[in-house]
């Protein structure tokens, strides 16, 4: 059940992102607690891969341990074939943080372009690894998201939907093609969240870049990915692993498809099982 | 001094607390009478303040005559010597923005420093408590004696005294980045000098305009205690008020006084406006969380 998915026998370069054998624990002497067990996890390019789970099940971890922001105790991970470290060197990673994180004294525009100004020998050497990823025009992606009326403005002057998505635009622009993102919309009203991820899943569907998506909502797990990984807590491993079969590409109204609330109901039951396990 | 002096009512409410000061009454101006109450609202009762001080002032000097000068008497120095003062407070203004500027660009830098290296941190911290807790007041005459009775060793007092709380709020300020912020600079493998440029700095800047607008009055300050243990150079306004007291010219004393606290209110006002001017964004900021 662990990780087996159809791409696991691909050649190395086809690995999106890979862990093998992850663990990672926290704290020292009794006060050990195990975040990540022995995880299992291969992600193919340009696919949209979800990961669920109650508080505490080291989701974030996962992620921040893919983002080269954690190490691990034991296992490996690689994302485009090269170290997480490497991978951030040569710019291949566009984080989107919980919160927006943007710069409040610089325009919407000039939030965007952060990541053109900061570290560009890795800019270059990301073109070498020949996967998807050209720049985009920071003001073009800000259009796609529906800010193009707001490019000169302070972050303080948007809402909190349109922030978070500054910060995707943030991400996407400056050509990374792995995109990690830790419960972006989790601040976000219930309508403000589903129109931010409908405007996500427009602007990936033009621009395919590999995800690995953290996310409370079971909604938004199915409604964006490819695969949505369900992972139970203390301590955290992978429980199930569900391909999401809906055709692509996906607007609005799959949401309300009897297929959609299927494949719903597949990841909620995992959920429920993750739970009375652990109970 | 009525114009100072009623100057010195608003920051003191409003600029040093961080509320948006006079310019909100200006408005008021422009012939409608709501803007014009709210702007007598403002000033009225600071205007009432100073009138009553004003009074008991000159009703403790009429019984008081070698305690306390009367108002008009400190006010005739003021416009009988205006060229002495002038020059005096120029000489005190110089030393206290010379020891401001080397006091808090050192404290700016040894903060970014302590900040980026750890051991740094853990070297200079404990000098820089004793040197807060040291009274710097006894310090003065062992600068004097080292550095003579010009410039310098008061421009040393006033970088000494400005030092700590430049160098607490840096620190502050520096460590207040988002730490979100700091996984995406992460991320894109930001150097530190791309991350300390671009974003640790700028949020530093309004922990140090807090710095600023509480080391300015220290300055002044520690301008003034230099030159009272080193009053050789015969120059400066506490030197005038050691002189002034010497000789028993209590008027002079008194205006000395004022010329200073006008300093301080005229330097106070300049640094709310850089702040205003600066950290707009952070204005936005703050009422949006």
């Amino acid at each position: 059940m662990v990780g087996m998915t159809p791409d696991a026998g691909q050649r190395s370069e086809d690995v999106g992102i890979s862990l093998v054998g992850v663990s990672k624990a926290f704290g020292r002497g009794d006060r050990r607690t195990a975040a990540l067990c022995d995880i299992d996890l291969d992600i193919a390019p340009g696919s949209f891969v979800s990961v669920i789970g109650p508080s505490g099940c080291g989701k974030s971890t996962l992620l921040r341990l893919v983002a080269g922001l954690l190490t691990p105790d034991s296992g490996t991970i690689r994302v485009l074939d090269t170290s997480p470290l490497q991978a951030c060197r040569d710019k291949l990673i566009g984080l989107v943080p919980q919160s927006p994180a943007l710069l409040p004294w610089r325009s919407v525009l000039d939030n965007v372009r952060l990541p053109f100004q900061v570290n560009r020998a890795g800019g270059r050497r990301s073109s070498a690894h020949r996967v998807e990823g050209a720049t985009l025009d920071p003001a073009e992606v800000l259009a796609a998201v529906g800010l193009g009326e707001a490019l000169e403005k302070r972050p303080a002057e948007l809402s909190g939907g349109m922030q978070q998505r500054v910060a995707v635009a943030r991400a996407f622009a400056f050509g990374a093609p792995v995109l990690l993102m830790d419960e972006p919309f989790s601040a976000l009203d219930e309508l403000t969240r589903e129109s931010v991820r409908h405007r996500l899943l427009d602007l990936w569907q033009a621009h395919r870049k590999t995800v690995l998506f953290v996310t409370h909502s079971v909604a938004e797990a199915v409604a964006l990915s490819d695969r949505v990984i369900v992972m139970s807590s203390r301590p955290g491993r992978i429980i199930a692993d569900i391909t999401i079969g809906i055709a692509r590409p996906r607007g609005p109204a799959v949401e309300l498809s009897e297929e959609f609330h299927d494949a719903e109901t597949q990841v909620r039951l995992a959920l429920r099982k993750g739970w009375a396990d652990a109970a | 001094m009525p114009p100072e002096l009623r100057a010195d009512q608003d920051p003191g409410s409003s600029a040093l607390v961080g509320v948006a000061p006079a310019p909100e009454g200006a408005p008021g101006e422009d012939s409608r009478s709501g803007p014009l109450r709210r702007g007598a609202a403002v000033v009225l009762p600071a205007l009432v303040a100073l009138v009553v001080v004003g009074v008991v002032w000159q009703l403790l000097a009429t019984h008081n005559r070698y305690l306390l000068p009367r108002p008009a008497a400190t006010w005739s120095q003021l416009a009988h010597h205006p060229g002495l003062f002038a020059s005096d407070a120029r000489t005190t203004l110089v030393e206290a923005l010379l020891g401001l500027g080397i006091g808090f660009v050192a404290a700016v830098v040894l903060a970014v420093l302590m900040s980026q290296v750890r051991v740094v941190q853990r070297a200079v911290m404990p000098l820089a408590v004793v040197l807060n807790v040291t009274p710097v007041v006894a310090v003065a005459p062992a600068m004097v004696v080292a550095f003579g009775f010009g410039r310098t060793p008061k421009v040393i007092v006033t970088s000494i005294i400005v030092f700590f709380p430049a160098l607490i709020n840096a620190l502050t300020g520096l460590r207040s980045s988002d730490p979100r912020v700091l996984d995406v600079m992460a991320t894109l493998h930001a150097s530190r000098r791309e991350t300390l440029w671009r974003v640790q700095l700028p949020s530093a800047l309004p922990n140090l305009f807090a710095a600023a607008r509480v080391c300015l009055p220290l300055s002044v300050i520690g301008a003034v205690v230099a030159e009272f243990v080193a009053p050789g150079s015969s120059a400066g306004l506490g030197t005038l008020i050691t002189q002034a007291s010497s000789n028993n010219q209590l008027d002079r004393v008194y205006a000395a006084i004022i010329c200073l606290a006008a300093m301080g209110v005229a330097l106070t006002l300049v640094i709310a406006a850089l702040e205003r001017w600066l950290l707009a964004w952070s204005r936005h900021a703050r009422s949006d969380r």
